[in-house]
């Protein structure tokens, strides 16, 4: 009789840690499934956020800080079409006219600044920071190409690329305030250009 | 169109979602992931569609014929007739123009070179139908009877143009019975995002410093200067392309596909065999599986088996001497581990085990990084004069520290992503229920960020086209 109550009472045990087990995976099968859905929630609301300012949001077509007309939509015919010039033109467009353009072109150039410290050994400051001329009107820039010399300088938030290349205007000799560069006229052996407006060169 | 675009991500994905999600029946969903497929591969040269549609039909009819051929001759004969299809097809688009360049150089001829233009993916795709109709032959898998169901398999666009070459064996049950899990959503976005990032916040700006480095003047490179470019090379190619292949797999998942893994962060490897073992598995595994049981005049040879597979590897790459050198090479080594022994290997001291491969894995990037269009094999020379105390410009200039300085979160926010951070995190996760929430919701934060970064970096229009898109 001792017997049967201890088996009855073993497999009620079993059967509770089944349920309390059962119940502990249910829970975390839902704990699980609640982080996944708040994971798709945030990113796909960023995702369709995105989405809709880029496809809603006013598109320039004109560039003030790179002094440029930006990319035109596609004219279509059938020919272009098939030579892939079509898709390609609209691409361009599609990326050359990214609503707040400027904006985010402003951001890249500080990230990019920020990917490192400031080299500092045997920087010799050379030129004063340079002068930001007020932005032209739309009319003035009507007949600018892409190729324009820029007359406007946003320091590396109008080009690609500023970090690593040298400049194509270097002024040497204006206002040096490193006191250890003498020789304002000697040419520089390294000009670094400088996010903060400066051009530095290294001696 | 490439993923890390903004067309691709913010119009092309969308749209994809929207018809995806909008369609019920699932051969409605093919037939949607078919014409946006070919209209992703039109994109840019619509012509080279016809192409593809034409080798799904020519391998369609080549699957047919070995299943319903009886006897063992035509068997071969069909598989025979496709691979000599698919292989004559990348020869004449691929490696038409080399081989025959080549030829008018050794021979002082004037053959006509041919000028074909490059085919996006011609190599990822025709080795995955390759794979098929080997398959087929093995009867590993049954021909597909209906051709579109093969060519959603063929021409399926997050891998497509790059990657992974995903075998048929792999997905042919999910063309047809499929279904898109809470999970499946949740982590293919969130590898499609984590792919983005690779590409778009570290690959494109290693590249730009790369291209300073290397890309300019090799000849005038510093020592320091030079292992520091290819060291980012290193890195940057690895980003560039594991960053593809877990948006192609992430954007698989999110369709209800999972495709294998093509990379298993190949630089904690230890010697070379483990570093191919984790380092575009899909292409490994791809000539283990259909290149290493070929016999040599009814024979198996383990060396000469050893010498066509890193032949094809280098040949694969692309139609440059450079390439074909960076197979052999990876070849050699791997030779001379098989000759060395697993036992032996693994008696050296760990750490030099490391040095030996980053040291081999970093100098073969600087065998394939300089193929014909930066200089080729002259470059070459110059560049491996330039990394040992020869090189006449010095140890170390301004120009290198500038760049090292001006680059160093970059630098090491690269390094440390070669490390299997997710999957550390996965095992932190499992210790508590506190520490899985944690992990999880800083995961989710994580991808947002990276999302809404990568997301601005790609307005830049200097973000680079992927590496392997060429192959």
């Amino acid at each position: 009789m001792s017997d049967k109550k201890k088996n009855v009472s073993e497999e009620e045990l079993d059967e509770r840690d089944r349920v309390k087990k059962n119940k502990d995976e249910w829970k975390r099968e839902k704990r699980t499934k609640t982080l996944q859905f708040v994971n798709i929630v945030v990113l796909m609301t960023i995702f369709t956020g995105i989405t809709v300012f880029m496809t809603f949001g006013q598109r320039p077509n004109v560039s003030y800080t790179e002094n440029r007309d930006l990319e035109k939509p596609p004219e279509f015919n059938w020919e272009d079409y098939w030579a892939g010039k079509v898709t390609d033109q609209f691409a361009k467009y599609y990326n050359d006219t990214v609503p707040m353009r400027s904006t985010w072109k402003l951001f890249i150039s500080n990230f990019r600044a920020h990917l490192g410290i400031k080299y500092k050994g045997g920087v010799t400051i050379v030129g004063p920071p340079p002068v930001i001329d007020t932005p032209s009107k739309p009319e003035d820039n009507s007949n600018s190409s892409a190729n324009s010399i820029p007359a406007v300088v946003i320091p590396g938030g109008a080009s690609n690329d500023t970090s690593n290349k040298i400049p194509d205007v270097v002024i040497p000799g204006q206002n040096t305030s490193d006191s250890t560069s003498k020789d304002t006229n000697k040419v520089p052996d390294v000009v670094i250009p400088n996010t903060s407006g400066d051009h530095n060169t290294t001696e | 169109m490439i993923f890390s675009s903004l067309i691709f991500t913010y119009a092309f994905l969308p749209l994809c979602l929207i018809c995806y999600g909008l369609v019920k029946p699932l051969k409605g969903k093919n037939a949607v992931l078919i014409v946006l497929s070919l209209f992703f591969y039109a994109w840019g040269e619509p012509v080279r569609v016809g192409l593809l549609l034409i080798s799904a039909a020519v391998n369609y009819f080549v699957g047919i014929g070995i299943g319903s051929v009886k006897s063992e001759k035509g068997k071969k004969g069909v598989l025979a007739a496709g691979l000599v299809f698919n292989i004559g097809m990348i020869a004449v688009i691929k490696y038409s123009g080399f081989v025959m360049t080549n030829i008018n150089a050794a021979f002082h001829s004037e053959i006509p070179v041919p000028d074909i233009a490059p085919l996006a993916g011609i190599s990822f795709y025709t080795f995955q139908i390759i794979s098929y109709i080997v398959d087929c032959y093995w009867e590993k898998v049954e021909p597909q009877r209906n051709f579109f169901d093969l060519l959603l398999y063929i021409c399926l666009f997050p891998q497509l143009i790059a990657g992974p070459i995903v075998r048929y064996t792999t997905i042919a049950e999910e063309i047809n019975n499929r279904h898109t899990t809470l999970k499946d959503y949740s982590e293919g976005f969130t590898r499609f995002v984590v792919g983005l990032a690779k590409k778009v916040v570290l690959a494109d700006q290693l590249h730009r410093i790369v291209d300073d480095f290397l890309g300019t003047n090799v000849g005038g490179m510093t020592i320091a200067g030079t292992w520091y470019g290819i060291i980012l090379y290193s890195l940057y190619i690895y980003f560039d392309f594991s960053g593809y292949s877990d948006m192609a797999i992430g954007i698989g998942r999110i369709f209800g596909f999972h495709f294998n893994e093509n990379f298993d962060h190949p630089y904690l490897c230890k010697d070379i065999t483990e570093f191919w073992q984790r380092w575009h598995i899909s292409l490994g595994s791809f000539f283990r599986d259909y290149l290493l049981p070929v016999t040599f005049f009814g024979h198996r040879n383990k060396y000469m088996s050893l010498a066509l597979v890193w032949l094809c590897t280098g040949v694969w790459h692309g139609a440059s001497w450079n390439y074909i050198l960076w197979g052999v090479y990876y070849g050699l080594f791997i030779l001379f581990e098989e000759l060395l022994g697993k036992k032996r290997i693994k008696k050296i001291p760990i750490v030099i085990r490391h040095i030996y491969s980053k040291l081999v894995i970093i100098l073969g990037f600087g065998i394939f990084y300089f193929d014909d269009t930066k200089g080729g094999l002259s470059n070459l020379g110059l560049f491996f004069r330039n990394l040992t105390p020869a090189n006449p410009n010095g140890w170390c200039k301004a120009p290198d520290q500038i760049s090292m300085c001006n680059n160093l979160f970059l630098i090491i926010a690269a390094i440390i992503c070669t490390f299997p951070l997710i999957k550390w995190f996965g095992k932190l996760s499992e210790r508590s229920v506190g520490a899985k929430t944690a992990v999880s919701v800083s995961g989710t934060v994580a991808c947002a960020a990276l999302l809404v970064l990568s997301s601005i970096l790609m307005v830049d229009a200097t973000t680079q086209a992927f590496l392997y898109w060429h192959f």
